[in-house]
């Protein structure tokens, strides 16, 4: 199975941001800077209801689609997307909740108490954190409309929107759009972040990537030669596991992995790789924990490195419950 | 011209009408109502507080499990309800569990939106504003203790498939579908795919969410398909008066198989999924396309991969939600898609009885069509007092009829358009 064009948009400006000022925890987060004079950029009423990664989404799959090598049907071509989480920020989506209790405190009449509840929340509460608002933005700006699903929200979900698209291509010979859609930010970080003793150096970034996959060798820019999950089940251990090397099937030479949070994570990371390749690579430094971003920004690099001459590279991720996936990639 | 299929062994389910599959089909000839005022939690001063909850008691069948699962299941709906549908089956499930392969049985799950019961937590939201904090995220940190793995307030939504796959001890994957009113019908129709593409035997396929909390249920109210309590009945699918739909709660899933697998271990199957359609609108976040286009390509789409012909479907199971836009818009779809067979085709949702599960509805409704299905009975539109198209077959009588074939739709917020076509594996 092949790929044919591949658009992402990365975060830019990391900043440090409390997120506990009881608990005194922070972390370093990553936005995208949106392009305001894209040709697709959301109408005001749409945009009022996106996720900073979800207009990233629509622009970068609207560029791959016009960028595209493949003359696609709409309504045969599938889209997968994979999602982070989708409180982008707590006080914006929530934070009206909790301005109403502040206003209620001394409201013991627990009917006048819901009542003015109902009353201050705002209308469009389900729109802003419906999971799959990306997805259906993307259909309605881009104009896909075949087979479909929003997965999510760990970074194995960047890895199952590739798996369908080769499910699709190989059953149904069809094209899809794998996209993921990365909020990163606050609400992330505490999901995500119960699950490690020490958060010290945590790095998130917002995020979002379109890879359009299809059976057809002419005009594609890379194959996709292996794809393959680990077979880990004791997803509630909590720590860091890693039997990346078990899931290859032969000598690669260049490896791209995910999956830390923090520096340490990472060179962790590097140094295990550094086993049984020649040149390990990791965005983190640069760009943090992408989420469900991630297996898609190691492909956009893979995808460089098999242009600037490599023969075969291998993406690494692994998610918060320890779950390790690889998908190789050759000219 | 036949395709292929995909088994589907057994099933648990748990509903506001059924507390395991042993329950549905009882309910269903009885005609249980479980819609009514919600008494879960405080909805006085709401302009609605009608609901279809899950009023069994689920303590004892959780017993058993870790107390980390059993803290998290008091504040985690979905959660609970999944435990116990696993619970109810466990006995049954581990013949399956020890003839399959680890490495080639998977799961996927269809779940609901987040939503942090903050109701339950008032005392603490108070405090943390007093304080002039930030009063949720503060709320979560308190809550969740580093190293745990799982958080005791928020976790990522793949917790109910990593717990299930850890039930079922699969290990070849372990997948979780968040397309609100599709998410466990998309994890069934992936799932079919997944065992056709040769990458696992065995599917756990299904969906848990519930939208009876506060904070969901006046999102939802807000966006006007929950109708304002006036003491009349809620949920009217179909009916010219139809005002919109009963919030709900279920869990449920599927046991799917391989035709190998079932025949190499001598098994018997109950129904097969021989086909689904499964589109995108591309219209409005907000609404249907009304002309139902890409509605009727996700029905054409299943029964052309089923292999059957519109006059074969003795049953369709409709999504009929009971709210003014989806149900005119699906039967204009239906007559698109089945042409001038669609008058024959008997129409019935059963959201009247059960509310809507949202990400479990169509795992909800599958496990109620399997026993349709052994059963060869199918229910009436509960409450359809004037149909909103004379011309087609809107049930207001039960049958009694066996079902060979028949077409499951769903359809979801955003423009998802997600039909199964089923077959009857006993006739």
């Amino acid at each position: 199975m092949y790929i044919y064009g591949s658009e992402i948009l990365l975060p830019q400006n990391f900043n440090d941001e409390v997120v506990s000022e009881l608990k005194h925890t922070s972390f370093s987060s990553g936005k995208i800077l949106l392009d305001k004079d894209h040709s697709n950029y959301p109408v005001r009423s749409d945009e009022k209801i996106m996720r900073q990664d979800t207009i990233a989404s629509i622009l970068c799959t609207s560029d791959l689609i016009n960028n595209s090598p493949i003359k696609i049907d709409n309504y045969d071509t599938g889209l997968f997307v994979g999602s982070g989480v989708f409180i982008e920020n707590v006080e914006k989506h929530l934070g009206h909740l909790t301005r109403v209790y502040d206003k209620i405190k001394d409201e013991t009449d627990n009917s006048e108490k819901n009542h003015k509840l109902y009353r201050i929340s705002p209308p469009l509460l389900a729109l802003q954190t419906l999971t799959n608002s990306t997805m259906s933005f993307i259909a309605q700006y881009v104009g896909l409309k075949g087979n479909n699903a929003t997965y999510g929200n760990t970074s194995y979900s960047g890895f199952q929107v590739i798996k369908q698209a080769l499910i699709d291509a190989n059953l149904k010979k069809k094209y899809s759009v794998a996209v993921s859609s990365n909020g990163a930010g606050e609400y992330s970080f505490l999901v995500n972040s119960v699950h490690r003793k020490n958060y010290a150096g945590w790095k998130e970034g917002a995020c979002a990537s379109s890879l359009l996959i299809g059976p057809e060798k002419d005009a594609a820019i890379a194959k996709i030669h292996q794809i393959k999950a680990g077979s880990n089940t004791s997803f509630f251990e909590g720590g860091i596991r890693r039997n990346w090397a078990e899931l290859l099937e032969e000598k690669i030479d260049v490896a791209i992995c995910s999956g830390a949070f923090t520096e340490e994570e990472s060179n962790d990371d590097l140094a295990y790789c550094s086993g049984f390749v020649t040149e390990a690579h990791s965005l983190f430094s640069e760009f943090g924990n992408l989420g469900a971003s991630n297996i898609h920004a190691s492909i956009n690099k893979g995808i460089e490195l098999l242009n600037s001459g490599d023969e075969k590279v291998a993406i690494l991720d692994r998610d918060i419950y320890n779950r390790e996936t690889l998908v190789v990639l050759t000219k | 011209m036949k395709q292929s299929k995909v088994y589907i062994l057994d099933h648990e389910l748990v509903s506001p009408i059924a507390l395991g599959r042993n329950d549905i089909i009882e309910n269903i000839k009885a005609g249980t109502d479980a819609c009514g005022k919600i008494e879960n939690f405080d909805v006085t001063g709401l302009p609605f507080n009608d609901g279809a909850e899950v009023r069994f008691d689920l303590k004892d069948l959780l017993k058993n499990e870790p107390n980390s699962i059993q803290e998290l299941s008091k504040i985690d709906r979905k959660l609970e309800l999944l435990a116990a549908a696993f619970h109810k089956g466990a006995d049954r499930f581990s013949e399956i569990i020890e003839l399959a392969n680890p490495a080639r049985t998977g799961v996927y799950m269809g779940v609901g939106a987040e939503s942090i019961p903050l109701e339950m937590f008032e005392g603490d939201v108070r405090n943390f504003l007093d304080k002039k904090l930030n009063a949720v995220i503060e709320l979560i940190s308190k809550m969740n203790e580093g190293g745990s793995a799982i958080g005791a307030l928020s976790n990522p939504h793949d917790l109910y498939a990593v717990y299930l796959a850890e039930k079922f001890n699969a290990k070849a994957f372990q997948n979780s579908i968040l397309t609100a009113c599709v998410s466990s019908t998309q994890a069934i129709a992936h799932g079919y795919d997944a065992i056709l593409n040769g990458d696992a035997d065995v599917v756990i396929a299904g969906g848990t969410d519930s939208i009876l909390n506060m904070i969901s249920l006046i999102s939802f109210g807000k966006l006007g398909v929950i109708p304002v309590s006036d003491g009349s009945i809620a949920c009217l699918p179909f009916d010219i008066n139809r005002k919109g739909t009963s919030s709900g709660e279920a869990a449920g899933f599927v046991i799917m198989a391989s035709k190998k697998f079932v025949e190499e271990n001598n098994l018997e199957a109950l129904v097969s999924i021989c086909g689904y359609g499964n589109t995108l609108d591309g219209y409005k976040i907000t609404a249907p396309d009304p002309e139902g286009i890409s509605m009727a390509k996700a029905i054409k789409d299943a029964i052309a991969e089923a292999g059957i012909l519109a006059e074969e479907v003795d049953y369709y199971y409709a999504h009929g939600t009971g709210t003014r836009q989806n149900d005119g818009t699906e039967l204009n779809a239906m007559k698109n898609a089945f042409g001038v067979s669609a008058k024959n085709i008997p129409i019935s949702s059963t959201k009247d009885r059960h509310g809507h599960a949202i990400a479990a509805a169509g795992v909800q409704e599958l496990c109620i069509l399997i026993e349709l299905m052994q059963h060869s009975h199918i229910p009436k539109n509960l409450n359809l007092q004037t149909p909103i198209d004379e011309e087609m077959n809107l049930l207001q009588e039960d049958l009694s009829k066996p079902i060979k074939y028949a077409v499951k739709s769903n359809f979801a917020f955003g423009g998802i358009n997600t039909v199964l076509a089923v077959k009857n594996e006993q006739l």
